[in-house]
């Protein structure tokens, strides 16, 4: 007793249990190097049908950080349904982070396949608990198995998880759309009728603005219009002066343009425009930019105007001219009708 | 007395609501109609009925009511289609109903009125009509007024299946538009008639030929455009697979005419196709089938055309002048030279000898 509580002894013993505490709190505070799981983590195939080949995407997060490679096990079980790992690979991260929110797998990636296993390499040393994504971009990086259920297994550094993949059946992973376009022809006229306003001797009038007659169709065989006046005694008729101003040039004959102090009146068409119109075939009244020229109407639809192809808002502006002499009855009740007709060709 | 007066007065007011209804009011803007399918090929045997679907379609905003009615359809033998009106005692007029004729179509809903035609048994082969839908108040004139009424067609192709049915065309004319071209586009011309008593649809392709090199395929009525029996319908095609090539002339997507009111064209020199110069003679060898019922019935014709590219060969010919000026003149002053150094040598040599 009088040798423990010696001063040297003391220092001995209080020596060694320093030593001892330094000792498990190294032992207790220093990090073990053992493996950890991934989380978040998936394979993503681009493609669940059996036997086909597809390109895939892989997202986890790591736990510890270092890692500088990661592979994909897919397992015997893969080998052994008839799947597949390609030995080439190509592999981008470029457009996984803004899919995914996970951070781009960082390095200059490569990948290559070997048995079941896909391998990336070259990756920067990853972060810990951060998310990662890639993707194995080639079309046939692996071949699906047939249907059933499979675990690949993920490995970064020393972590690892495994993930779930579900393979269906061949091609019911897809859904087919169909749909189909019938032909369908839209007419329209721009306005049903239109003021000549006071005629005069002193020279032929037209219409202020002309009327459009629109056609809008998918029909590749093409369209036509046709106009026709239906009235008994064609042309620019007064019921109260008892007087009809005819047509002038007479119907089906080649346009012409109207003569100051010359009765008459006719129908004049412009040229065609739109957003498409396909190759036009005037008919004879086509004024080609000549005013008051224009052809006659009678009882039988007169071709306007033929195109083909197909017509997007394609229209005709069709303008009426008229002149009067000096004897033509005075009336305020001149009037016409016009009947245009449009039609899809056969 | 009065009960008489009743009794007219109703009277009269059931004979007039069928026609005040009927006087509705014609809508103050443009007729706007859309109709599918188009066109429809029926095929029926003589003595049964067919039926088929026709939509239409108010594309107008304002309520309309439309009536449905037949047109007679011919085409001439210089491509004209025709419709007319048929008469009271036309035989089609008595085949055709429809399940109704007048009818309310309001703005953007589609209206289906279904045709039915019985065929007699006396009918056989083609038959050509077209059904016309248009307002059933037409506008009526309007003093001081032109009134445009709108009408809109659906073309019906109807074959009644009887023995001697006849599908037949032949070719009439193969043409191009010219016989020399500076620079493509060339256009050709095809005018088929049709010699059956049923609609036929041929369809083809221009062969475009250099000696005896193919180097171009241009399809010809790829849509399977009918033509009826004893017309004739033109079909057009263009061969432009050449360098430069000759396109029409737009402003903001406007086409540009010229003075005369045709389309303006410009030249477009697409360099990535400059192998496509054209160069030489060539030939357009049509080839176009048409189903007779039991086979494809071939045609064909030909035409030949030359293309000069004048401007660019003129322009290569003087930068080759140019060139045999330069080396000329460069090998003339060479030549002199070095006659001029011959002659000083000679001149020297006789002194260096003394």
């Amino acid at each position: 007793m009088k040798n423990l509580t010696s001063h040297y002894s003391r220092w001995k013993a209080l020596a060694a249990v320093f030593v001892l505490l330094l000792v498990a709190q190294v032992l207790i505070l220093l990090p073990r190097a053992s493996a950890a799981t991934l989380t978040n983590t998936y394979v993503r195939l681009d493609r669940l049908s059996a036997d086909t080949a597809t390109s895939f995407r892989l997202v986890f997060k790591t736990a510890g950080a270092g890692a500088t490679s990661v592979t994909v096990d897919f397992t015997a079980a893969w080998a052994s349904a008839s799947g597949s790992v390609n030995a080439t690979q190509s592999v981008s991260s470029a457009s996984c982070a803004a899919d995914t929110g996970a951070t781009a797998l960082p390095g200059s990636i490569t990948a290559a396949g070997a048995g079941n296993v896909v391998t990336i390499s070259s990756v920067t040393a990853l972060s810990a608990t951060t998310a990662y994504c890639v993707d194995l971009t080639s079309t046939s990086a692996v071949t699906n198995p047939s249907a059933g259920t499979y675990s690949p297994i993920v490995t970064a550094g020393s972590d690892s998880t495994n993930t779930t993949i579900d393979i269906v059946g061949s091609n019911a992973d897809q859904i087919g759309v169909t749909a189909s376009v019938g032909e369908s022809f839209t007419f329209s006229l721009s306005s049903n009728s239109a003021a000549l306003g006071a005629l005069s001797a002193a020279g032929p009038t037209k219409l202020g603005s002309p009327i459009s007659a629109t056609v809008s169709t998918n029909a590749a065989g093409g369209w036509q219009m046709w106009a026709a006046d239906p009235a008994g005694t064609p042309g620019l008729h007064s019921t109260t002066a008892n007087h009809t101003i005819g047509y002038s040039p007479a119907a089906g004959a080649a346009a012409s343009a109207l003569s100051t102090g010359v009765e008459g009146y006719n129908l004049g068409s412009g040229t065609i425009g739109g957003t498409t119109c396909g190759t036009p075939t005037y008919g004879n009244f086509a004024s080609g930019g000549v005013n008051y020229k224009g052809s006659g109407l009678d009882n039988t639809l007169r071709s306007l105007v033929s195109a083909t192809g197909a017509a997007d808002t394609c229209a005709l502006p069709l303008t009426t001219n008229a002149s009067i002499s000096n004897t033509t009855p005075a009336a305020t009740d001149y009037a016409s009708t016009i009947t245009v007709v449009a039609a899809g060709l056969f | 007395m009065g009960a008489f007066k009743t009794v007219v007065m109703a009277a009269l007011l059931v004979i007039g609501l069928p026609a005040a209804a009927l006087a509705q009011a014609a809508p103050t803007e443009g007729v706007s109609l859309q109709i599918s399918p188009l066109p429809i090929e029926l095929t029926a045997q003589p003595g049964a009925s067919t039926a088929t679907d026709l939509r239409v379609r108010n594309a107008g905003s304002q309520d309309e009511q439309l009536q449905v009615r037949l047109l007679k359809v011919s085409a001439d033998d210089n491509g004209n289609v025709h419709l007319t009106q048929p008469g009271a005692n036309d035989e089609l007029v008595q085949w055709v109903n429809f399940s109704k004729t007048v009818f309310d179509a309001p703005p953007g809903q589609w209206q289906d009125i279904t045709m039915t035609i019985n065929l007699p048994k006396t009918a056989a082969f083609g038959y050509y009509f077209a059904v016309e839908y248009l307002r059933a108040n037409t506008e009526q004139a309007q003093p001081g007024k032109a009134v445009a009424r709108g009408a809109v067609a659906t073309f019906i192709l109807l074959n009644a299946q009887a023995p001697g049915a006849s599908r037949q065309a032949k070719i009439v004319s193969f043409s191009a538009d010219r016989k020399s071209y500076e620079f493509l586009p060339a256009n050709f011309t095809i005018k088929i008639r049709s010699t059956g008593n049923v609609h036929v649809a041929p369809h083809g392709n221009i062969f475009i030929l250099h000696g005896k090199k193919q180097i171009s395929s241009i399809p010809v009525n790829a849509v399977e455009g009918n033509i009826l029996p004893g017309s004739s319908r033109f079909f057009q095609a263009s061969w432009n697979d050449g360098f430069p090539v000759y396109i029409a002339k737009n402003n903001n997507g406007a086409p540009v005419f010229d003075k005369n009111g045709n389309q303006a064209k410009t030249l477009k020199w697409d360099f990535s196709k400059a192998n496509h110069l054209r160069f030489g003679h060539y030939t357009a060898h049509l080839v176009m089938v048409y189903d007779n019922g039991t086979r494809d019935v071939p045609m064909d014709a030909f035409v030949s055309f030359w293309v000069i590219p004048w401007r660019i060969i003129g322009a290569a010919l003087l930068i080759l002048i140019f060139i045999g000026i330069g080396l000329w003149s460069s090998f003339r002053k060479t030549g002199r030279f070095l006659k001029r150094q011959t002659g000083r040598v000679k001149k020297s040599s006789p002194k260096r000898d003394a």
